[in-house]
């Protein structure tokens, strides 16, 4: 009698895994809201890194430059859409202290010359959107300030939390680069940052491009030109100051 | 139930009384010898062979044999552990030598197929490229300078550079260097992208007008000098170059600059190094990554390392750097250089260098043996000589060549030879401050213009040259030493003929690491 019960015991048990065995499996799909933030990383679909800021400097920029464009990568949580949507993205900052203008310092997000970039394309997950920073007098003694935030529309509810806010600083003053004090980079070839020390790196030493990463040998090399250059000039010129006429530029 | 219990039971007692009975067994003992593959004859002890020329060796087995399976491998010098290449699977070895120049165990391997014992045979087998062993001279002819090279053969292989490349250099020979794994650069492929080929070995020519960077190799045309610089110099003035353990260091216009070695050079040499108010004479000592460079203007020493981005000029009297005597006074100054050197060892590890300088004031002639490879450090100092004053009646102080006899990095265990721009060889001997004059004698219409001591001490090189001039052609003359004696036994060894006035020479051999 046991034997028998052991038997269909392992008969039924067989025939239930058979059975249930082959059941469809069901996937759950993401079906929630698209949601919208900005790009954080080292290198955004311009090539330069894109943290919570970015300081723009007319400094930097031929003499007759008087507008510029700087990319800021937006980014899209959820499903792609296959019509085009257009980004909610404001200015927080309006009429603050050191706020950038629209139309002054920077073209109006419904500058038609702006507008039609604030979009997330049919099918994309991302877009590089534009800020138009314009150069007014002001800048040579001032920096002006334009925070964004990604806000809500009919097409995207608020994104991650703490990336749907980006500022963009615009200037004609020198402004440190995201990368001087990065292990390894511009801080261990020419020290600590200064105004006038940028201006003599970029007209002596013939260096401008403060987004690169640089390799050793070329670290190297700008080391050296750096020291050559500045104690050339020094001959002529006697000692190299930053502005407040006290911090001498030297080179490490 | 119970059914199933006794046939568990009955097979553990058959496994129980059957597991202890003793196994007779029915082997045979054989003597290895009457069971392994027995190799005749046909495998020397060394070989050397050249890069892509095909290495053929045919060994005789014992017996019939195709009774075996062959192998033969090689693996680099003495390190057993390294990486084996297979280089035949057939007793016969004819093999097209694609390994990199160097020294490496070969082994032959023959295993019966039938009971798996097997022979072997180890050699030295030598690789280099037929530029890797041999006297490269540097000529000038034509209002050019190419390189004559005399291969190991004897042959005299004329304008390579040229021959190779097509093209020669402008100017007149200043001197040329080799490093074995230290050049990198970039090549770009068929579809436009760009490989990085690193470590290299590479032979740098410098004349008074150019500087080219050719493949250590094949010799094949690397860079010229406009490609040569990550900011081309303004001022195209070269005064020579030289090969270090970290690269390569170039003298151009009075300054210095480097192809370091590192992750991300592509032999591009970088910003010339400062100066401060130096008039660098144009003779320098490497000894590992330090660069021994003369001051003109001030009369003394200086210093270069790669990573140490300024002249060094602090200098100790004699001491060992743990014991470091007052730092930043050089121990002699105002005085015109005679001569600099490095003393040869092994690989890359040099002896000392060797300094003759003349005080200006006094117009003493002193030695000096200096440690170049704490220029790293930061200092230079005497290891020895401590300034020992040469005797002004001694011929050594007008010479116009000189050599050291190569050798560890002992006190003063070198002699200085030299010759004064005629036909004889001679040499000083610090250690008994004696001189032996005359220890050769060219014909009198020759003019000595390189003397050198091709030396290793590993790989047993050991031959005093001496190159000349006569009529616009070149002759090489090679000498064996008198037993460990400084002296060399006469006649020569070897001739070698060339046109074109000889300036200075280097010499390979297959395991040569770096020249000085």
């Amino acid at each position: 009698m046991k034997i028998k019960i052991i038997k269909y015991s392992i008969l039924l048990l067989t025939l239930v895994m058979i059975i249930t065995a082959c059941q469809e499996k069901v996937v759950n799909k993401f079906e929630g809201e698209s949601s919208l933030f900005f790009f954080r990383g080292s290198s955004n679909s311009k090539g330069t890194p894109q943290t919570d800021s970015v300081s723009y400097s007319f400094f930097l920029a031929a003499s007759s430059t008087n507008e510029d464009t700087v990319w800021v990568d937006v980014q899209l949580t959820g499903v792609p859409s296959d019509k085009d949507r257009a980004l909610p993205i404001i200015q927080t900052n309006t009429g603050a202290a050191g706020a950038a203008v629209a139309g002054t310092h920077y073209l109006a997000f419904n500058d038609p010359a702006v507008s039609k970039y604030m979009v997330l394309p049919a099918n994309r997950v991302s877009v590089a959107i534009p800020v138009v920073v314009k150069r007014t007098s002001e800048m040579n003694t001032s920096e002006f300030r334009l925070d964004m935030a990604i806000t809500t529309n009919e097409y995207f509810i608020a994104g991650i939390k703490d990336r749907t806010s980006y500022t963009v600083k615009v200037t004609a003053m020198a402004v440190k680069p995201a990368l001087w004090d990065v292990a390894n980079s511009y801080l261990s070839i020419f020290g600590p940052w200064g105004q006038a020390k940028m201006k003599f790196i970029i007209d002596f030493v013939g260096f401008s491009d403060f987004d690169q990463v640089l390799t050793t040998d070329y670290r190297v090399y700008l080391a050296l030109k750096a020291k050559t250059k500045l104690a050339e000039y020094e001959q002529t010129n006697g000692p190299l100051y930053e502005a407040d006429g006290i911090t001498r530029v030297i080179f490490p | 139930m119970k059914q199933i219990a006794k046939y568990i039971l009955a097979t553990l007692l058959t496994i129980y009384l059957t597991g202890c009975i003793k196994d007779t067994g029915n082997y045979e003992y054989k003597d290895p010898k009457e069971v392994a593959p027995v190799l005749v004859s046909g495998i020397e002890d060394n070989y050397s062979a050249i890069s892509l020329e095909n290495l053929v060796i045919d060994p005789k087995m014992e017996g019939d044999e195709t009774l075996y399976d062959y192998t033969w491998y090689a693996y680099p010098g003495l390190i057993v552990s390294s990486a084996c290449d297979t280089l035949g699977k057939t007793k016969k070895l004819d093999y097209p030598v694609t390994l990199m120049s160097g020294t490496y165990q070969l082994v032959f391997r023959a295993t019966n197929k039938v009971n798996k014992t097997s022979v072997y045979k180890k050699s030295v087998l030598t690789v280099s490229s037929i530029f890797g062993i041999g006297y490269f001279i540097n000529k000038y002819e034509n209002g050019r300078t190419d390189i004559d090279f005399v291969d190991r053969y004897g042959v005299v292989n004329k304008n390579i550079l040229k021959q190779i490349n097509g093209e020669d250099l402008p100017g007149k020979p200043i001197r040329s260097t080799y490093e074995v794994n230290r050049y990198s650069y970039n090549v770009t492929n068929p579809d436009g992208t760009v490989t990085r080929i690193a470590m290299k070995p590479a032979m740098m020519v410098c004349t008074d007008e150019d500087m080219r960077v050719y493949h250590g190799e094949n010799l094949k045309l690397l860079k010229k000098w406009d490609e040569a610089f990550l900011e081309k110099p303004a001022v195209k003035k070269p005064q020579g170059v030289w090969a270090t353990t970290g690269g390569f260091m170039l003298m151009n216009n009075n300054s210095v600059c480097y192809v370091n070695n590192n992750g991300s050079n592509v032999g591009e040499f970088g910003y010339p190094y400062p100066v401060n108010n130096m008039k660098l004479n144009s003779t320098a000592s490497v000894i590992s990554g330090s660069v021994m460079v003369y001051d003109d203007n001030a009369g003394e020493l200086a210093g270069y390392y790669v990573q140490t981005y300024a002249p060094i000029k602090n200098a100790v009297i004699k001491a060992s750097p743990l014991t470091l005597g007052p730092v930043g006074e050089a121990y002699f100054t105002n005085c015109d250089l005679i001569y600099m050197g490095t003393q040869v060892y092994y690989a890359t590890s040099a002896g000392r260098s060797y300094v003759i300088v003349k005080n200006r004031s006094t117009n003493v002639y002193s030695l000096w043996q200096i440690g170049t490879g704490n220029i790293q450090y930061g200092y230079i100092y005497d290891y020895g000589a401590g300034g020992m004053v040469i005797p002004s009646n001694f011929g050594v102080v007008n010479g116009k060549v000189f050599a050291l006899k190569g050798g560890a990095a002992t006190a003063l265990n070198t002699v200085i030879y030299y010759s004064s721009g005629d036909n004889k060889v001679h040499y000083y001997n610090p250690a008994n401050q004696t001189e032996r004059r005359d220890m050769i004698t060219l014909p009198a219409s020759e003019v000595i213009t390189h003397i050198e001591h091709c030396y290793d001490f590993y790989y047993k090189i050991n031959t005093f040259t001496v190159l000349s001039n006569k009529d616009g052609n070149w002759i090489l003359r090679t000498y064996d030493f008198e037993g460990a004696t400084p002296d060399v036994l006469l006649p020569e060894k070897s001739t070698h003929n060339g046109s074109g006035l000889a300036k200075n020479m280097i010499y390979r051999h297959a395991n040569t690491s770096i020249t000085y």
